[in-house]
């Protein structure tokens, strides 16, 4: 039972960071960025590259990893979301496009074979009768600290209250005098650095390979849906709900049946709650 | 005097309808003018043109400078705030971090102008933590306003003041804002459907009547033409607005 709770708390810190950064987006620019899962994915090849090709240190390499997330993050939607404002469906189109293309460069930058990567710390934590792997310890910890970061700066910060005020009311932000392309931009780069690292995460508790962009985006988009869409608590709640749901089934049931628990919960709340747990506006 | 705020030919078309027509107006500094007219004649649309969102042509001063030229979210910066009809407010925030969003451009004087709000509406200053989707529209109303001034402004545009609040609500926000004229020298352009309240503040006001301005001039002076007695300020002292 304890290993249960440990095992869910620590995945659902980790989903947690997966989904915020995604719906962040969603609830200030109002659009899906299927290209999400390759924020992942190249957060984990640029880690890879970084701490087992050139040999740098796993610290700084996760920074690069998270800075190189940030500036992907403001390429997509300087180069791409904002030339198509306004059109929903083709922002949803392009990225999804675009995370084809992501994982077919991947694929001739680093080969289709998976490879496999070091913990970020090896070993094993005990608490109580309950293991949890010290990797994906740390995982939940720096989701943790990244998620009450997010929450701090937006809630004190001039900058942070801005982000929130563009999610709410576009009019009433720009006639504050806050500037909705700044906000874009910002959060876009947020959402990338939360991508990135995520990856990290994901690619040393699983496995690097050019189709890891998918899981993560069902993901995200299964918190999504849950917590309600662009709803920063929901996504948090969600988070938990989903990742505790997912190890009961792999630990009491099968573990092949981990996606499916949440497919599942994804259909009963689009039935049930169409607009999620906490959320305002419908998909 | 000098000239506030200056509009000359506006014009606004959505689509393929006209719906402001070449209108012109001035506000002179100090002054508090009223824009008064039935539902859709387009003053909502005069607003958003002087913020820049919408698409306008014809000439939109303040203070001198051309206000077509700067991007609508540095115009609050100049000295112009709005207090859009029905708030947008940010609803999910508190009341408190509606008033700081307010002074984004502003951040030197949020001590100042948080003193200023609080001791207007003092029912904000209670409910400071209160999250504004659960308010009631007069406190929205007061927030709206006090978002607004939270910008430093010198000239306030207000659009519906009074809509949907009650004759006591409306009675304190026509207090509000006669004091931050008188007191604090704030200059104020009001568009209201509400001739009542227009009147009871105004010293000057225009008619806008789909996309035109029909009439403008003192309150006195429109009070003299019968038929804008009738259809706009009625017998009673209830909103005579409906046209």
């Amino acid at each position: 039972m304890l290993q249960i709770l440990v095992q869910g708390l620590v995945l659902s810190g980790f989903y947690a960071l997966i989904a915020v950064g995604f719906t962040l987006i969603f609830s200030v620019g109002r659009v899906l960025n299927l290209a999400y899962g390759s924020f992942l994915m190249l957060g984990g090849y640029i880690y890879y590259q970084g701490a087992q090709v050139v040999g740098l240190p796993k610290f700084p390499s996760l920074i690069i990893a998270g800075i190189a997330g940030a500036v992907f993050g403001m390429l997509v939607y300087r180069i791409l979301v904002k030339r198509l404002s306004g059109n929903v469906v083709a922002v949803e189109i392009a990225t999804l496009i675009l995370a084809v293309v992501v994982q077919a460069a991947v694929v001739l930058v680093f080969s289709p074979s998976p490879k496999s990567m070091w913990p970020l710390v090896p070993g094993v934590l005990r608490i109580g009768d309950a293991s949890v792997t010290y990797n994906i310890f740390i995982a939940a910890v720096v989701s943790w600290i990244l998620l009450g970061g997010l929450f701090l700066f937006t809630g004190m910060t001039h900058m942070g209250r801005a982000i929130r005020a563009v999610s709410m009311d576009s009019k009433g932000a720009v006639i504050s005098g806050i500037d909705p392309e700044r906000v874009n931009i910002l959060t876009w780069a947020i959402s990338g650095t939360f991508g990135a690292i995520a990856g990290v995460f994901l690619a040393t508790y699983t496995q690097l390979d050019p189709n890891m962009w998918v899981t993560p985006l069902i993901i995200a988009v299964a918190v999504v849906i849950v917590g309600g869409i662009g709803s920063i608590l929901g996504s948090l709640v969600a988070a938990h709900i989903i990742g505790m749901l997912e190890t009961i089934t792999t630990s009491l049931i099968a573990a092949e049946l981990r996606g499916v628990a949440t497919m599942l919960i994804i259909i009963a709340v689009l039935l049930v709650a169409p607009k999620g747990l906490f959320g305002k506006s419908e998909l | 005097m000098s000239i506030s705020l200056s509009i000359e030919n506006l014009e606004v078309v959505y689509g393929k309808a006209r719906s402001v027509n070449g209108i012109s107006l001035s506000v002179e500094t100090g002054q508090i003018i009223a824009i008064i007219g039935p539902v859709g004649a387009g003053k909502s649309t005069v607003f958003d043109a002087v913020f820049g969102l919408n698409e306008s042509t014809g000439k939109i001063e303040f203070e001198g400078q051309d206000l077509r030229k700067i991007p609508p979210q540095k115009i609050v910066e100049l000295g112009v705030a709005y207090a859009p009809e029905r708030g947008n407010l940010f609803t999910q925030m508190n009341v408190h971090d509606n008033l700081l969003t307010g002074a984004y451009r502003a951040r030197k004087d949020i001590k100042k102008n948080l003193e200023l709000v609080y001791d207007l509406f003092p029912i904000l200053k209670d409910r400071k933590t209160q999250e504004t989707a659960t308010q009631s529209g007069g406190e929205r109303q007061m927030l709206s306003l006090g978002r607004a001034l939270m910008s430093s402004p010198r000239l306030l545009l207000v659009d519906e003041p009074t809509i949907g609040l009650s004759p006591k609500v409306c009675l304190s926000i026509a207090e509000a804002l006669g004091k931050l004229n008188k007191q604090h020298g704030l200059t104020i352009l009001i568009a209201e459907q509400n001739a009542n309240f227009a009147l009871s503040l105004a010293e000057y006001i225009y008619l806008l009547e789909i996309g035109r301005i029909t009439r403008h001039g003192t309150s006195a002076e429109l009070l003299k033409e019968d038929v804008i007695r009738k259809s706009y300020f009625g017998n009673s002292n209830e909103s005579g607005d409906k046209a």
